[in-house]
């Protein structure tokens, strides 16, 4: 009754966030939308002032510090630079500012099938490997009759699953430093993509919200992806370590450390991410109201001092902060697409190797070994902790992109 | 890094060591003695950072560097905002009937813009108004000060 009762209120949950999620990306459209359909609007009148809309952005896209944001294009291959669009970030925003069209499906199709089928492929050998080693223990014990005692027999499982263990943890530490990798790629992005989007919002006369969300930057592109690198990814590694080694005997017993390890993951990741949403929130929602209501009634003074000009002054100023939240929206979208392309490798490895696993512990079962199956089935339900980790940084970085994408388009 | 690493490889050490005595000892009689004597070692190498991480958590510091906006391209945004305010004012004169006004708006450009001063140059204005008794250069004052909100001594009028 408690379990059914506990399971409801985690379905709950999940569907809370989803749906949270799902307004969250369906707002964000919105708001980009109408950002760009009101911009869109002053650009008829404002065709008879200097420059007008489109040259304004252009000349906020020229002066903006361009050799940074070149620099996150260069770990993505052929594939994932066809999804961004360009080798230019520069060349990117200004197809999304067109409303040009930004990753096809087939570009998009072509990434996702490519990389799931080359870690596969690259799985077949560590697959084989240890079906392979599986089978001759196998073969070995049937064979032995009076040729062996039970110390060599044990000696010889000790020796098998330790040569499964060594493939094993070589594949593990693959993933482990691929993980730590892709966090360190995420932080460079954060720590370069979110300065010029709090400066394009400063820009645009939300200085107030681009002050408040200075400190979350700093929170998750240092703090947070610090607490990863030192903490949540050593404890997983550990979390592994003993629940493989606690296999390779029945003597020495290991689990309950592991889950020790594997509770004090979860406990650090929940209440780190669990904080910066919530700081995160409340600062969103202060810090735009205030920046809202501060330009608003500036704007209507003007408007109503001088009824005649107040159209003109508030027109060329709107196109300066028109030009500013267009090209910061653009930048968001950008991010967002990078974000999606640095993250799906990993998180179609992890998967598959996550599989692989779950299929080898399943067809070694018959075989018989004491302790490879558990460790194959324990090792693949781990991997989840390491997918939540990078799915859990991914999904705040995503979240603070839609909120400073949203920001600031209703000052227009 | 480094000391991590030794830490994982001792334990494995240990254990590896005492399953291999396992093997070859069990159901000796040292078999049982040994294996409690790697289980204590065991839990001494799991426990042995445990001093040195509290130690460590004490004297730590963390040193987290500080996000910068980007200056020039504020600098280039608000002075586009204060030429637009130059404009507005000009605007505003000529909808008032003043002709070849010259405005120049002397600002310190950051994040905000703070107006120090205003040069209203009036040498070659045309009225299109009936001027009377009034005097155009306080007029033109109290008029740039009003619109842009500042104090009349931060407008200087050039005649």
């Amino acid at each position: 009754m408690y379990n059914v009762k506990k399971n409801s209120i985690k379905k709950l949950i999940l569907l809370l966030i989803i749906l949270l999620f799902t307004f969250n990306f369906v707002q964000t459209i919105e708001s980009f939308m109408i950002g760009y359909a009101r911009t869109s609007h002053i650009e008829i009148n404002a065709n008879q002032t200097t420059g007008g809309l489109n040259q304004n952005v252009e000349d906020i896209l020229n002066n903006i510090n361009n050799g940074d944001l070149n620099d996150l294009l260069n770990d993505l291959d052929g594939y994932g630079l066809g999804v961004f669009g360009s080798r230019n970030f520069m060349d990117t925003l200004r197809a999304i500012i067109a409303g040009e069209d930004i990753g096809d499906f087939n570009s998009v199709f072509g990434f996702l099938i490519n990389i799931f089928f080359s870690d596969l492929v690259r799985m077949l050998p560590f697959i084989l490997a240890i079906l392979g080693i599986c089978a001759t223990f196998s073969i070995i014990s049937s064979v032995k009759g009076g040729f062996s005692s039970d110390s060599v027999e044990n000696i010889i499982r000790f020796a098998c699953v330790s040569l499964i263990s060594v493939i094993l943890f070589s594949q593990i530490f693959s993933i482990i430093s691929s993980t730590a990798s892709v966090v360190n790629n995420l932080t460079r992005q954060i720590n370069i993509v979110f300065p010029l989007i709090l400066t394009m919002m400063a820009a645009s006369g939300a200085v107030s919200t681009a002050a408040s969300y200075t400190p979350a930057v700093a929170i998750l592109g240092q703090i947070l992806t610090t607490i990863i690198l030192t903490i949540a990814l050593p404890t997983f590694i550990l979390s592994i370590v003993f629940d493989v080694v606690g296999n390779l005997s029945d003597t020495v017993r290991l689990k309950k450390l592991s889950s020790f390890f594997s509770s004090t993951l979860k406990w650090v990741m929940g209440t780190a991410f669990f904080v910066f949403l919530a700081f995160l929130s409340v600062r969103g929602i202060t810090a735009s109201v205030r920046d809202t209501i501060s330009l608003r009634t500036a704007r209507f003074a003007i408007n109503n001092y001088v009824p005649i000009i107040g159209g003109y002054l508030s027109e060329g100023m709107n196109l300066i902060m028109a030009g500013s939240t267009i090209v910061k929206n653009a930048i968001g979208f950008a991010a967002i697409i990078l974000l999606l392309v640095t993250i799906a490798p990993l998180v179609i490895n992890i998967m598959v190797l996550s599989l692989s696993l779950s299929l080898l512990g399943a067809i070694i079962e018959p075989f018989n070994i004491n302790g490879v199956s558990d460790i194959l089935t324990s090792v693949s339900k781990s991997l989840k902790s390491l997918l939540s980790i990078i799915l859990g940084i991914s999904f705040l970085y995503f979240i603070f992109l839609m909120l400073t994408i949203n920001t600031g388009n209703m000052l227009i | 890094m480094g000391a991590f690493t030794s830490w994982i490889l001792s334990i494995l050490g240990v254990v590896i060591i005492g399953t291999i005595l396992d093997i070859f000892l069990s159901g000796k009689k040292l078999g049982k003695q040994i294996r409690s004597v790697l289980s204590a070692l065991l839990v001494l190498m799991i426990i042995s950072p445990i001093p040195i991480l509290l130690t460590n958590l004490r004297s730590c510091e963390a040193d987290f560097g500080q996000i910068e906006l980007d200056d020039s391209f504020l600098e280039f945004a608000n002075s586009r905002k204060v030429a637009a305010l130059e404009r507005g004012l000009v605007q505003a004169f000529i909808n008032e009937g003043w002709n070849n006004i010259k405005v120049d708006i002397i600002a310190t450009i950051d994040v905000n813009i703070r107006i120090s001063f205003v040069t209203i140059d009036l040498t070659n204005v045309v009225l299109n108004f009936n001027t009377g008794n009034i005097n155009i250069i306080e007029r033109a004052r109290n008029m740039a000060a009003d619109f842009l909100n500042i104090e009349r001594s931060q407008v200087l009028v050039i005649e």
